[in-house]
């Protein structure tokens, strides 16, 4: 019996925190918002206490680090990020704008959708989407790797600033990359890349020997051309072969299918591993086409053709081509992977970042929606308690419109539910302590948020509001009087609860009688009240559906 | 919170509460002209009591209540009064007549609109002394009479104090008739009233017994004192018989 309870106890718990987790399920959003990237503006205005998600079409959800927000403010004029007072754990005081949430996106989408958890009111936020560097971005960083590498510290100088312009977000002027100087980001290359592109910029590192003889480029072309056809890029071979060019097209320092242009244009060096990745690639593709030409021929028992008084054998021709395909795959096989760990490295670093800026804010856009969300009309029904002239509490119940002034916006169609009463990760504003479970020992590591301040948590203020009522009707009772033209009126704290309904008490202003039998203007004295309301949208609703039952 | 809550309760309470006004705060200055004042019916006393200055407008109406004699303006013993200042003094009059009863006059007064908390009333007392009489005055309603009890004359007798006002209540006199030998004349006294009422006067009807026309009868009235003995307060007059 006792494990039949304990089970349904328990089952009932975890049904009620699993809803509740589920319903904090970013998926749960209550609506979707546009986000026009060229204008910075939402189709509809960003709800507050509600979640939703925003939709931002020119965004790709791929790549995607992180998304966070931060409460921003306006101060003269200028919107600024909210900033926090913090200690770190070497004592020092700190202050910085920490993220307020680290939000999710929809991993199934191509455009970017990111959840919002229900947003406090008036407030004004940024989000920052964190990528990794994209590939202009990247590309301009390999540049200042490789100067670095060639020892070329004023060009790679520039070619940083060129970096660091590129990370810029076009209307904030503002980047995600938090290394801003060359200096510093030597220091990062130092301690990282430095042996990565001293064995990418080391020609021992490669295979790079082989090559053809003129009269096996002439096999080639004429044997695949008759038996096959035109070989229009046999050209590219021979020019090859005329300006001894095999060494640089094995290492990827040229890219075959640009031999005639210019070198200053085509040709690059060791150190510029990104570029020669590029090359290899094309060269690789080159050979695998002439192979397959050649195999054409062969195939067709072709095995020698004479060229120029020499018979040459097209099956030893195909092997120097294998030979020289398979020192291109090696070498690009090899580059990649260095390629990888470097950009492992680029990617590691949380200071080399790319982001994307967008603004919002669920402050109400004029006076009449601001006021709507403060001031509630209740109707209800209040009991005054007063001190009688023979001092005994007389109670004077009466019928009253109310006004409930809340101290935070609010939307009355939200549930409490909806708001977390605690949040995880928990709020962190700098030096956070915490046991390692692995040893049991006090581990300080200094946490830059969350602080969740944008984010509705529930709280008392979504509940408790001004109540300010005045009673309708006089009063029986001769002793007393109505404290202004006909009515009382009442003061007090309300809260509210199951959204349409409040319970109020605080005191009650009535005029009362003199007890000076020569003086009769009532004074006014101050009671206490407690009153029961409802919201007279709830009421309204039942008043049309009454109406309609007994038109 | 808790504290603050019980605070705000106590507050509220406390400021909802009352002080019941004292009598000073809503009548002083009970006055009475004279505190004696003879019993004759006739003789004043002037009444005057102060309110609070801070009376509404509509409620500085006080009642005068006396236990004796009457209010000049409401011919009763009960006088609503309204107050009005004068130099600067909220002031409700009123002017008691005595009556003719000796004794205590119990005069009090209180505002018109009672208050459920407390009796907002102020008292006096006025000795009401004995108005005596220093002479009396008769007159008949004929001064000829029948024999033989053929008709009958009114006889009044006034009583006057010293000031020529009424006297008190229950002054007895003795009437007689007499002839002129001063021998009884036998007549028939009916409907006598030997003690002063509140209009200070005695009287009868007076009958003749049977006399030879021109026979002349006195008719004397004397004030006894308070043990029954005579005074020398008296007064005659003669009828003489016409048919």
């Amino acid at each position: 019996m006792k494990k039949t309870l304990a089970f349904n106890i328990s089952f009932f718990i975890l049904s009620v925190c699993g809803n509740f987790c589920y319903a904090q399920n970013p998926f749960y959003s209550e609506s979707l918002i546009k986000y026009d990237l060229t204008t910075h503006k939402t189709d509809k205005p960003i709800p507050y206490d509600r979640s939703f998600t925003l939709v931002i079409d020119k965004l790709s959800s791929k790549n995607i680090i992180a998304v966070h927000a931060y409460q921003a403010k306006f101060k003269k004029g200028n919107r600024i990020l909210v900033e926090n007072s913090f200690r770190d754990c070497d004592g020092t005081r700190d202050t910085a704008a920490i993220k307020d949430v680290e939000l999710k996106t929809n991993p199934y989408s191509d455009t970017l959708q990111i959840f919002f958890p229900p947003l406090k009111p008036n407030i004004d936020f940024d989000v920052k989407i964190i990528y990794n560097l994209q590939s202009k971005s990247r590309n301009l960083l390999f540049k200042v790797n490789s100067l670095i590498s060639e020892s070329d510290t004023t060009n790679a100088q520039k070619a940083f600033s060129d970096f660091f312009k590129s990370t810029l977000d076009a209307l904030s002027n503002e980047s995600y990359c938090s290394i801003t100087s060359f200096a510093e980001y030597r220091i990062f290359y130092n301690s990282t890349l430095t042996s990565l592109y001293a064995d990418i910029s080391n020609p021992a590192k490669y295979n790079a020997s082989d090559s053809l003889s003129e009269n096996q480029i002439t096999a080639i072309d004429v044997s695949t051309s008759q038996q096959v056809y035109d070989f229009k890029d046999g050209a590219y071979l021979l020019e090859v072969y005329k300006r001894n060019l095999f060494v640089q097209i094995l290492l990827g320092n040229r890219d075959i299918s640009k031999v005639f242009l210019p070198d200053e244009e085509v040709v690059t060096n060791l150190h510029y591993a990104d570029i020669r990745l590029q090359n290899l690639e094309s060269n690789i593709k080159y050979f695998d086409s002439v192979m397959k030409r050649i195999d054409r021929v062969i195939s067709k028992g072709i095995s020698a053709i004479y060229v120029r008084g020499t018979n040459i054998d097209l099956n030893i021709t195909r092997t120097t081509l294998q030979t020289m395909r398979t020192c291109l795959k090696k070498n690009y096989i090899y580059l990649a992977e260095k390629m990888k760990v470097i950009n492992t490295s680029i990617d590691k670093d949380p200071r080399i970042k790319q982001g994307v800026f967008l603004a919002g804010n669920t402050v109400s856009t004029d006076l009449k929606s601001a006021g709507g969300n403060l001031l509630f009309l209740d109707a209800g029904i209040t009991n005054i308690i007063v001190s009688g002239l023979n001092n005994k509490a007389v109670n004077i119940p009466r019928l009253y419109w109310g006004i409930s002034i809340y101290f935070r916006p609010i939307d009355k169609n939200t549930r409490q539910n909806r708001f977390k009463r605690n949040f995880d990760p928990k709020e962190y504003y700098g030096c956070h302590i915490k046991i390692d479970s692995s040893n049991g020992i006090l581990k300080r590591d200094t946490t830059y948020g969350p602080d969740y301040g944008i984010v509705t948590k529930r709280s008392i203020w979504q509940h408790l509001a001004l109540n300010v009522g005045i009673t309708i009707g006089s009063i029986p009772n001769k002793d007393f009087e109505n404290f202004y033209n006909n009515t009382s009126l009442l003061i007090g704290p309300a809260y509210r609860f199951r959204r349409a309904f409040k319970v109020s008490a605080g005191i009650a202003l009535l005029k009362r009688s003199s007890t000076n039998p020569l003086i009769s203007e009532k004074k006014v004295v101050v009671g206490g009240y407690f009153s029961t309301s409802v919201d007279i949208d709830f009421i309204q609703g039942i008043k049309d559906i009454t109406s309609i039952l007994f038109k | 919170m808790r504290k603050i809550i019980i605070i705000a309760i106590y507050l509220i309470l406390f400021s909802s509460c009352k002080k019941v006004p004292s009598i000073d705060e809503v009548l002083t200055d009970l006055k009475i002209s004279q505190s004696e004042v003879l019993a004759d019916g006739q003789s004043t006393v002037s009444i005057s009591v102060v309110l609070s200055d801070k009376s509404s407008t509509d409620r500085r109406s006080v009642i005068f209540t006396t236990s004796s004699g009457i209010f000049t303006s409401s011919g009763s013993n009960k006088y609503t009064s309204k107050a009005e200042f004068e130099n600067g003094i909220l002031l409700a009059k009123a002017t008691l007549r005595s009556s003719t009863e000796p004794g205590t006059i119990k005069v009090s007064v209180k505002p018109e609109f009672d208050s459920p908390l407390n009796e907002y009333i102020l008292t006096a007392s006025i000795i009401a002394k004995p108005s005596v009489p220093v002479s009396i005055k008769l007159e008949p309603s004929s001064f000829g009479i029948a024999s033989n009890f053929l008709n009958e004359v009114q006889i009044t007798g006034i009583l006057k104090n010293s000031d020529g006002k009424f006297v008190s209540k229950g002054n007895n006199v003795l009437f007689e008739n007499l002839l002129l030998s001063g021998i009884s004349a036998n007549g028939h006294f009916r409907n006598l009233q030997p003690t002063t009422s509140d209009s200070s006067k005695v009287g009868g009807y007076y009958s003749a017994n049977l006399y030879p026309i021109g026979t002349k009868i006195k008719i004397k009235c004397t004030v006894l004192d308070s043990n029954g003995q005579r005074t020398i307060i008296s007064d005659s007059l003669l009828l003489t018989i016409n048919q």
